[in-house]
């Protein structure tokens, strides 16, 4: 993934996803125009920003997580 | 005056005094509730046999639909959408019962908060402490049964909005079951997150609740001893939680002579799993009207709906599959207890100008965190009643769930410790 470039509009610009850094926080901050198919306002951008700071965090969660009282563990990992 | 109009005339009344303070009506239906009432004595008189709630006044949440009136989901941009062409099943249910609509209520905005801070509608406010928070989404729902304007509600539960409420305002609330006899009818409710939305009731009391229940239902529960196998749930569900939400847990537990726990494994990562599923269906839910309308929106509500639209699709279908397992392993645990026993909310009512509450020692939003335990429990779909524990403080709720199918052994239980005084309904 290093060196692929996005451009858009602050807080979001990225210019480089590094291999290197968490996954999870490369993906979220991906320009949004480019996931939502349409430029959502300025005045929201802070608030996307905070809200996908608050998802990233449950989104940790569920991928540590090996599924409930162990159900997972017997029927193929993280199928 | 007929009766039945004199009381609802006394009701509309209470609802103009008490109103103003309180937020939780965003209309009244003043003649068509008197309409109504007067049509109930008239077929009284004629000798028809009234319904199982003849009389009894009710309001919903404003996102059932009510013909001809625009359902408008808490919602400043749905003002002008057309009204609706029919009552929503619910509705219907309720008035083919007797019971008599007097209005709609308040609510988050889309349903999408555990507040009732609505930025057009306005703040509900606790009936029992008008400084605090009602909870949400349907506080106008819990709000108006505990300042005793009304007996009966109906609100909608994605995450704990029922229970959240219920248990800031002291009331009884219902979140049926998603699978089996007891599922209710979501028809002409404004959606949030289809594998998660239920309906269901507020009530006073506990009878009213289940006559609610046994009309919504049609299905009529059997007469059951109230004797069951009850656990607490522990570890996830005690984490974080406030001395009283604890008390709250510890009084009916001793009301019920109970004294096993249990520990649901994966609690949390469901409690997350949640989460993530309702960011990503709400956001998809509503992601056409925001690429035209996005600042007609709630601020706090829009930016989480599209962030929710943001998450990748691999992470939503890792969610859904961790709440089928989830699911199987909240079922199987109820296998071997008939009720399971947690906080309904993880403290008594926040004040309204600090919506914060604390967990793990640290403030977090109240909006976002209030419903962490009915969010975690609610992913399995049981049957629970948020039932309101006797204090003098302010009040506070616990959970009672129940597997599918076993709502008669539930509503049992519950009425026991109702018996005991060790739960009870409290209006301010």
């Amino acid at each position: 993934l290093q060196g692929l470039s996005l451009s858009g509009p602050a807080p979001f610009r990225k210019t480089t996803i590094s291999a290197e850094a968490d996954p999870l926080s490369e993906i979220f901050n991906l320009r949004p125009g480019l996931i939502l198919g349409f430029e959502p306002p300025q005045a929201c951008h802070d608030g996307i920003r905070a809200n996908l700071d608050l998802l990233a965090q449950h989104a940790r969660v569920l991928l540590s997580a090996d599924g409930p009282a162990g159900e997972w563990g017997g029927h193929g990992g993280d199928q | 005056m007929s009766a039945h109009e004199a009381r609802i005339a006394a009701v509309l009344g209470r609802i103009h005094a008490r109103n103003p303070d309180l937020a939780a009506f965003t209309r009244v239906l003043d003649d068509a509730a008197l309409q109504d009432a007067r049509a109930l004595d008239v077929a009284i008189a004629r000798g028809e046999t009234p319904g199982p709630l003849a009389g009894v006044p009710f309001a919903v949440k404003d996102l059932f639909d009510v013909a001809g009136l625009i359902t408008t989901a808490g919602a400043h941009m749905r003002l002008a959408a057309p009204p609706a062409s029919r009552d929503a099943e619910a509705v219907a249910r309720l008035k083919a019962a007797g019971a008599i609509l007097v209005g709609t209520l308040n609510m988050d905005e889309y349903a999408y908060g555990f507040a009732t801070v609505n930025a057009h509608f306005g703040t509900t406010r606790n009936p029992h402490d008008l400084t605090r928070l009602a909870g949400g989404s349907s506080g106008g729902s819990a709000a108006a049964v505990a300042g005793g304007l009304v007996p009966l509600t109906l609100g909608s539960d994605t995450n704990g909005s029922i229970r959240v409420p219920a248990s800031l305002c002291g009331v009884w609330g219902y979140r049926p079951a998603q699978t089996g006899s007891g599922v209710l009818p979501l028809d002409g409710v404004f959606p949030f997150v289809e594998e998660l939305d239920t309906i269901g009731p507020f009530a006073s009391d506990l009878a009213t609740l289940q006559a609610a229940f046994e009309v919504l239902s049609g299905w009529r529960l059997a007469t059951d001893d109230g004797v069951a196998r009850v656990a607490r749930l522990t570890g996830f569900f005690e984490h974080g939680a406030a001395p009283e939400a604890l008390a709250a847990v510890d009084a009916v537990m001793a009301g019920a002579g109970a004294a096993d726990r249990l520990v649901l494994p994966g609690a949390e990562t469901a409690r997350s799993a949640a989460f993530l599923i309702t960011a990503a269906r709400g956001g998809a839910l509503h992601l056409a009207t925001l690429k035209d309308r996005a600042m007609d929106y709630d601020p706090a509500v829009r930016d989480r709906l599209l962030a929710g639209a943001m998450l990748p699709g691999a992470l939503v279908f890792r969610a859904l599959d961790y709440a089928k397992a989830w699911r199987a392993a909240v079922m199987n645990a109820l296998k071997t207890h008939d009720v399971l026993v947690a906080p309904a909310t993880p403290c008594a009512a926040p004040r309204i100008d600090d919506a914060t509450i604390l967990i793990d020692g640290k403030p977090v939003s109240a909006r976002a965190n209030l419903g962490i335990y009915a969010q975690a429990i609610g992913l399995a779909g049981p049957a629970m009643i948020c039932a309101p524990v006797t204090t003098d403080t302010l009040p506070i709720g616990v959970q009672l769930i129940a597997a599918p199918g076993q709502e008669a052994k539930l509503f049992a239980f519950a009425r026991r410790l109702e018996a005991q005084g060790v739960l009870g309904g409290r209006i301010a």
